[in-house]
């Protein structure tokens, strides 16, 4: 048997086998992501006009209890076993909003409440947490260092 | 109008997200973070603000908006105390959701029980 | 189960957008006064903006204190429809000390404000108090 006979079988193989691979449904993840996470969004809304016009807050520092709240559901739904039902029909759509954070923060803090407190819960929580936080604040920092370098060579 | 405006940039937002997970196969953390640095590099623009003018929850609820809120904090304090402040200050605005989601997730794991 | 689930959470959203709605609708529903020639003056230049919707003015002493209701699609531009806002108020009235707001609290509470004393519910002790909550609303 030459090279390119064994070539050959490869690449008939290869054929055959890619018409039966799962296709990643990337259009219709993106569907689903967009209704669900523009519907978190609308719920997030709806919550931020409540505290807006029943408490003392104006627009900027409504956000705060709103994220709160927000947080504090998640949670709730996480506990109750329902969140993963909704987290795998709509993927990026309640991973993304705090959401996401929040019942990663939640689920591993449940998941791993057999190990203790200290060594269960406490160091398991921030599994996914922990990047984002870090990126977050580096990141941060270096923007607001590049600013205020900027500002300061400016003025 | 802003009901719409959130739905729309907030789902646009997750499709990004989503976007992330299956075209450019980053696993979630990864995602995640790019969120949200992309959240603090749109403020340093100066371009997050008018979106949440604009969108309201749309812009404040996904993970995008920490990275908005550090560099918010960060150069709030930046103004008045110089450089010094970015680093007392990044903190300051996030408190609530960070603080939020330490708290509840912890008394959470001690009233709920694991599922199977 | 799945197809209940759906149908729970379903309600539950449009109860809470309803909920939510239903709250939104106290602020536009109050009749507005005028209360000096002064107030009626700032609110007309207010809405003279294109981007400007309807305009609330209140005037305490030598302070003004506006607040305006911006069209959806112009929050973008919040932030420089402000500061124009604050330049026409400040040009006309430059004695005055002016605090100009777009945000919907301020707004929100100066037209129950402009309200209460169209209709004289309220002392200028109260007001002065009002007020000064107002301008906490106004920062930011």
């Amino acid at each position: 048997m030459g090279q390119s006979s064994q070539e050959d079988i490869q690449k008939t193989y290869q054929q055959f086998a890619s018409k039966d691979e799962p296709k990643r449904p990337v259009i219709m993840n993106c569907i689903k992501a967009f209704i669900i996470g523009g519907l978190i969004c609308v719920i997030g809304q709806a919550i931020q006009n409540f505290y807006l016009y029943n408490f003392d807050f104006n627009e900027q520092t409504a956000s705060d209890p709103t994220v709160a709240t927000v947080i504090l559901i998640a949670v709730l739904l996480t506990g109750f076993g329902v969140y993963d039902k909704f987290a795998q029909y709509a993927g990026a759509g309640t991973a993304v909003p705090v959401t996401g954070f929040a019942n990663a923060m939640a689920s591993a803090a449940i998941e791993h409440r057999t190990e203790g407190p200290v060594f269960g819960i406490g160091s398991n929580m921030f599994k996914l947490a922990g990047p984002v936080i870090v990126f977050g604040t580096t990141a941060a920092f270096i923007v607001a260092l590049v600013k205020t370098i900027i500002i300061q060579l400016g003025g | 109008m802003m009901y719409f405006w959130a739905f729309v940039v907030g789902g646009l937002i997750c499709v990004i997200g989503q976007l992330l997970i299956d075209v450019a196969k980053l696993p979630p953390g990864h995602t995640l973070s790019a969120l949200v640095v992309g959240g603090a590099v749109l403020d340093g623009i100066g371009w997050y603000e008018p979106l949440i003018d604009f969108a309201g929850a749309g812009a404040t609820v996904p993970i995008t908006s920490f990275g908005n809120s550090l560099v918010h904090g960060a150069m709030a304090e930046a103004e008045q105390h110089g450089i010094v402040g970015i680093i007392t200050g990044i903190f300051e605005v996030t408190s609530a959701g960070i603080s939020a989601a330490i708290i509840f997730s912890f008394l959470a794991a001690l009233i709920f029980k694991p599922k199977g | 189960m799945r197809k209940n689930f759906r149908i729970i959470i379903g309600m539950n959203v449009v109860f809470l957008i309803l909920l939510a709605a239903g709250c939104n609708q106290q602020a536009s529903e109050l009749p507005q006064h005028v209360i000096n020639e002064e107030t009626n003056e700032a609110e007309e230049l207010l809405k003279d903006m294109d981007p400007i919707t309807s305009a609330v003015v209140i005037t305490n002493d030598d302070k003004m204190y506006a607040a305006a209701e911006v069209k959806h699609m112009n929050r973008f531009q919040l932030e420089s429809i402000r500061k124009q806002g604050y330049n026409r108020l400040s040009k006309r009235w430059p004695d005055h000390n002016i605090h100009f707001s777009t945000d919907k609290k301020a707004l929100m509470e100066l037209q129950k404000l402009n309200n209460d004393m169209g209709e004289k519910k309220v002392g200028k002790k109260d007001q002065e108090k009002r007020l000064t909550k107002i301008e906490e609303f106004m920062k930011g």
